[in-house]
C-alpha cells in the first residue's frame, strides 16, 4: 500500500475516523494505531508482521529487564543480545544471499560451488528502518539516555508507526514515546497542516519524481548508448532530482499523516543539494539516518577522536556501512566509500560559510552538486556494464536530444521547488492553510486530478527496497 | 479532536464525489455505462429488448443464441477476440460474428457462430474460455483475432520501469497481483476515465517512446498463440489464426487522426505509433511462419482491409462498415477453405 495508491487514499481516512471516534480514550487510541500500523505493513507480505512483532517483543523485553538491572557486565549482554537479534535478522533477510553470492565467485574459481547456501526469503518492507529504531532505543537505554517503555502497546506503536514505517524517517524513541505519553495536539490548524504536507509530498513523488523517471530518467538509464553526452547529462541531472523528489516527498506525507493523527516526526531533507560541500550535504540529506550513523556507529567507533588516520579510518567504516544499508550490492558499497573519500577531503572544510562571497559560495554548491552526483551514477546504474556505458556516454560530448520539452519543464521545477527558499514556501503553505476549507479542498481536488493526468503506472517508492 | 478539525478533508470527499456524480450524469445521459448508475439506457434497452441475443444465462457468447446441441450440416464457429467483436459502439446485430452467420447463408451454408469475445481479453485468458466452455459447445473451427492487449500488456512488462536494483536484489515488495478492489474501482470512474483518456494521452508522446515490442515481448505473444493453436487441436477444434488489421499502414502515419493517436496512447504508453505498427507488422509476419510450421490455416484480414481507414473507429476497432467487410472476410475464407478440405 504505497502513499500514491488507491488502497491509501481509503485506509487513511478511515483510520482518521475510527481515530477520532476513539481519540479520548488513550488505551483504544493508541490500539487503533497498532493495528491500524499492522494492517499497512500487512498489506505488502502479511507473513511479516511476525517478524516485526517478534522483533518488539524482544526489544520490549531487553528493555524491562534493562531497567530492573544496574550491574554493568549484564546491562552490556543484553544490549549485545539486541544487537545480535536485530542485525542478525537484518543480515539474514538482507545480506546472507549478497555474502553468499560473494563467496561463490571465490569458491568457483577453487572448484567449488556454495550456491546451495542461497535462501528464497523476500526481504521484508523497511526492515532496515524499524531495526535502526528499536536499535536506537536498546542503545539509548544502556546508556541511560532514556526510560524505559513499560506499556507494550506504545513501544509496539512506536516501532511500527505506519506513516514511517517502510521508509522513515528513522524516529528515535526520546522523540517519540514520549508524545505517545500525552494527548495528541490535534487542532484544525495542524489538520490542515498535515493535510498540505501529504499533498506536497504527493506533487514532489506524482509530478516531479515520477514523470522525470517516465519521461526520460529510466530510458535513459535503460539504454545508455541511445542518447547523447547533452541527455545522459540532463537525465543524471534528473535522477538527482527524481531521488531528492521522491524520497522527500515521503518523508513530507510520513510527517504529515503523523501531524494529523497529532504526532511529530523530525525532518528528513533541508535543501541538500545547497550544500557547500559533503559534509554539509550529509547534514541535509537523509538527515535521520546520517544522525543515526553519527551517533550510534561513527561516535562508537570513535568518532573524531584519536590519530587522524583513526578518524579517517572511523569515516570510512561508517559510510561504507552507510551505503551497505541501502542495499546489498557493490554498487552501494562503492557509493558509500566514493562519499567516505569525498568526506575525507570535507573534514577540514567549514560547515557552512555564510561570510563568503556569493560567487564563493555558487562555486562551492555547484562543485558539490557535482560531486553528490557522480555518487547518484553509482547509485543508479544496474551493474557495471551499464556504468561503462554511461560514463563512455557522457564522454562523447556529442549534442542533440530525445528528451521532450515536458521533461526540462519538469526538471527544472522539480530544481525550483528545492532551492525555493525554506522559509517562503513555509509562508506560503501557512497562509495557504488559512484560506477557508472549501477553497482548500478545491486544490487539493484538482491536485489529485493532476495526480491522475500525470500518472504512467510508475514504480513504488525509490527508498521501499532499503 | 473533533468531527470539525477534519472540514478540510471532508470538504475534499464532498467535492469529489460531487465531480464523480456529475460526470457520471453526463456519461449516462449520453448512454454510456458509468460505476454508480450502471448500464447507459441503450445498454438497458438492449439487454431487456432482444431476448434472442446473447449474452444470457443459458448462452455465455454474444450474439444470436443457439442451442448446445448441434443440428447436422452446420458449421459451428468459435470467435476468440476482445473488444474488436465485442459490442462497444455497435449493436450485437451488427458486430462481425453475428454478421458471419448471415454471410453464411449468403453463401448456402449454415452456421453458428459462438462468440466468446470479451474487452480486455489477453491470449490466455481466451484460452481459459475456450477449455472452459467448448467441450460442451463442441464447434468445428476456433477463429482467435486479437493482438491489441497483449502488445498493451506485454509492453507494460518488458518496456515499462524497471527496479534499477531488481537483477541482484531479492525483491521487497511481493510479486504484482491483479490490481485490488480500491484500483480497480478507481479505474472505472468516470473522472479517472476522462482524464486518462483526455489528459493523460496527451502527455504520452513526451516520453521516449519505443520503436517496437522487442524480440522477448513478441516471442511471448507468439508463444501464448501457439498455445491456443495445441489447446484447441487437443479439444478437436481446428484453429484458425488472422492476421491482425489496423486503421492505418506506415506510410499513412502522418493522416492518422490525432485523437486517434491519443487513443492508443492512453492505452499504452510505452510504444510509439510507428513502434506500434512495427509491432503488427512483425507479429503478423511470425503469425505467418507460425501457420506455415503448425500447418494453422490463416486469413490475412490485415492485407484485406489493413490502411483502410474508412473501416476503422479508431486505430484498430472496426466501425459498422468494417464489421461487414471483416464478417465477409473471414466467412468467404473458412468457407472456401471448408470446401477445399473436402
Amino acid at each position: 500500500m504505497n502513499f500514491n495508491s488507491p488502497e491509501f487514499l481509503l485506509f487513511f481516512p478511515t483510520v482518521v475516523l475510527i481515530y477520532l471516534a476513539v481519540f479520548r480514550r488513550e488505551h483504544l487510541r493508541d490500539g487503533v494505531l497498532l493495528v491500524a500500523s499492522y494492517v499497512f505493513y500487512m498489506s505488502w507480505n502479511w507473513r511479516y508482521a511476525g517478524l516485526i512483532a517478534f522483533s518488539t517483543l524482544v526489544d520490549y523485553g531487553i528493555g524491562l529487564r534493562m531497567a530492573k538491572e544496574e550491574r554493568q557486565r549484564q546491562r552490556k549482554a543484553l544490549l549485545l543480545a539486541s544487537l545480535t537479534l536485530n542485525l542478525g535478522l537484518l543480515g539474514l533477510f538482507k545480506y546472507f544471499n549478497f555474502f553468499v553470492s560473494l563467496a561463490q565467485d571465490g569458491a568457483q574459481l577453487m572448484g567449488h560451488d556454495v550456491s546451495f547456501l542461497y535462501h528464497r526469503l523476500l526481504l521484508p518492507v523497511g526492515i532496515s528502518f524499524y531495526t535502526f529504531q528499536t536499535l536506537s532505543y536498546t542503545i539509548d537505554l544502556y546508556h541511560r539516555r532514556i526510560e524505559h517503555e513499560r506499556s507494550f502497546i506504545k513501544f509496539a506503536v512506536y516501532v511500527a508507526f505506519f506513516p514511517q514505517l517502510v521508509a522513515g524517517p528513522i524516529v528515535r524513541a526520546f522523540e517519540f514515546l514520549p508524545q505517545m505519553h500525552s494527548t495528541p495536539n490535534v487542532t484544525r490548524a495542524r489538520v490542515d497542516d498535515g493535510l498540505r504536507l501529504m499533498f506536497q509530498g504527493l506533487v514532489k513523488k506524482v509530478v516531479l519524481a515520477d514523470t522525470l523517471a517516465t519521461l526520460g530518467v529510466d530510458a535513459v538509464f535503460a539504454n545508455p548508448r541511445a542518447f547523447s553526452s547533452w541527455d545522459l547529462l540532463f537525465g543524471l541531472y534528473g535522477y538527482a532530482f527524481q531521488i531528492y523528489c521522491d524520497f522527500s516527498g515521503y518523508s513530507d506525507i510520513a510527517i504529515g499523516a503523523a501531524r494529523v493523527l497529532g504526532y511529530e516526526l523530525t525532518p528528513n531533507f533541508n535543501r541538500p543539494y545547497l550544500s557547500q560541500n559533503v559534509r554539509e550535504f550529509w547534514t541535509r540529506w537523509h538527515i535521520s539516518l546520517s544522525s543515526w550513523l553519527r551517533d550510534y556507529l561513527y561516535i562508537a567507533l570513535g568518532g573524531n577522536r584519536g590519530s587522524p588516520r583513526r578518524v579517517r579510518f572511523n569515516l570510512m567504516v561508517t559510510m561504507v556501512l552507510g551505503g551497505l544499508w541501502h542495499g546489498a550490492a557493490l554498487n552501494f558499497i562503492i557509493w558509500g566509500a566514493y562519499h567516505g573519500v569525498l568526506l575525507m577531503f570535507a573534514r577540514k572544510a567549514t560547515k557552512h560559510d555564510d561570510e563568503a562571497a556569493l560567487a564563493v559560495k555558487v562555486r562551492r554548491r555547484a562543485l558539490t552538486f557535482h560531486l553528490v552526483l557522480v555518487s547518484w551514477l553509482l547509485f543508479r546504474v544496474t551493474g557495471w556494464e551499464n556504468f561503462v556505458d554511461y560514463v563512455w556516454g557522457l564522454g562523447q560530448l556529442s549534442w542533440g536530444t530525445r528528451l521532450s520539452g515536458l521533461y526540462y519543464v519538469v526538471l527544472a521545477a522539480a530544481a525550483a521547488l528545492h532551492f525555493y527558499p525554506k522559509g517562503a514556501l513555509e509562508r506560503l503553505g501557512e497562509r495557504f492553510t488559512r484560506l477557508p476549507a472549501p477553497l482548500q479542498a478545491t486544490a487539493y481536488a484538482g491536485l489529485m486530478l493532476l495526480f491522475i493526468t500525470v500518472s504512467f503506472g510508475a514504480p513504488s517508492f525509490i527508498y521501499f527496497q532499503f | 479532536m473533533r468531527l470539525k478539525d477534519l472540514s478540510t478533508p471532508l470538504w475534499l470527499l464532498v467535492l469529489l464525489l460531487g465531480l464523480e456524480a456529475g460526470l457520471e450524469l453526463r456519461a449516462h445521459l449520453r448512454g454510456w455505462e458509468t460505476l454508480l448508475l450502471g448500464p447507459g439506457p441503450i445498454q438497458r434497452a438492449e439487454a431487456a429488448g432482444d431476448v434472442s441475443y446473447g449474452p444470457r444465462e443459458d448462452y455465455p457468447f454474444w450474439g444470436p443464441v443457439h442451442g448446445q446441441a448441434r443440428s447436422p450440416g452446420t458449421l459451428r464457429i468459435w470467435v476468440a477476440s476482445t473488444s474488436h467483436a465485442a459490442p462497444m459502439d455497435v449493436p450485437k446485430s451488427r458486430i462481425f460474428p453475428t454478421l458471419m452467420e448471415r454471410e453464411c447463408s449468403a453463401a448456402g451454408r449454415r452456421c453458428e457462430v459462438l462468440n466468446a469475445s470479451e474487452p480486455g481479453l489477453l491470449v490466455d485468458e481466451n484460452i481459459a474460455t475456450l477449455e472452459a466452455l467448448a467441450p460442451a459447445w463442441r464447434p468445428d473451427v476456433a477463429v482467435l483475432y486479437q493482438m491489441a492487449n497483449d502488445v498493451s500488456a506485454l509492453s507494460g512488462e518488458y518496456l515499462g520501469a524497471q527496479d534499477p536494483s531488481a537483477h541482484e536484489r531479492p525483491a521487497e515488495a511481493p510479486e504484482p497481483l491483479l490490481p485490488s478492489w480500491p484500483a480497480r474501482t478507481g479505474e472505472r470512474t468516470t473522472t479517472w476515465v476522462l482524464v486518462k483518456t483526455n489528459l493523460t494521452s496527451r502527455l504520452v508522446p513526451s516520453r521516449v517512446l519505443a520503436d517496437g515490442l522487442g524480440a522477448a515481448g513478441e516471442a511471448r505473444f507468439l508463444t501464448a498463440v501457439e498455445r491456443f493453436v495445441v489447446r484447441a487441436r487437443a479439444l478437436g477444434i481446428e484453429p484458425v489464426l488472422v492476421t491482425f488489421a489496423v486503421s492505418h499502414r506506415a506510410d499513412q502515419l502522418q493522416q492518422m487522426p490525432e485523437p486517434w493517436q491519443y487513443y492508443v496512447y492512453s492505452f499504452n504508453m510505452h510504444l510509439s505509433i510507428a513502434g506500434w505498427m512495427q509491432t503488427v507488422r512483425e507479429l503478423n509476419q511470425g503469425l505467418y511462419a507460425m501457420a506455415s510450421r503448425l500447418d494453422v490455416p490463416i486469413i490475412d484480414l490485415d492485407a484485406a482491409i489493413g490502411g483502410q481507414s474508412a473501416l476503422f473507429s479508431d486505430f484498430h476497432h472496426f466501425k459498422w462498415e468494417g464489421h461487414e467487410r471483416v464478417a465477409q472476410v473471414l466467412t468467404k475464407a473458412l468457407l472456401q477453405d471448408r470446401e477445399t478440405a473436402r
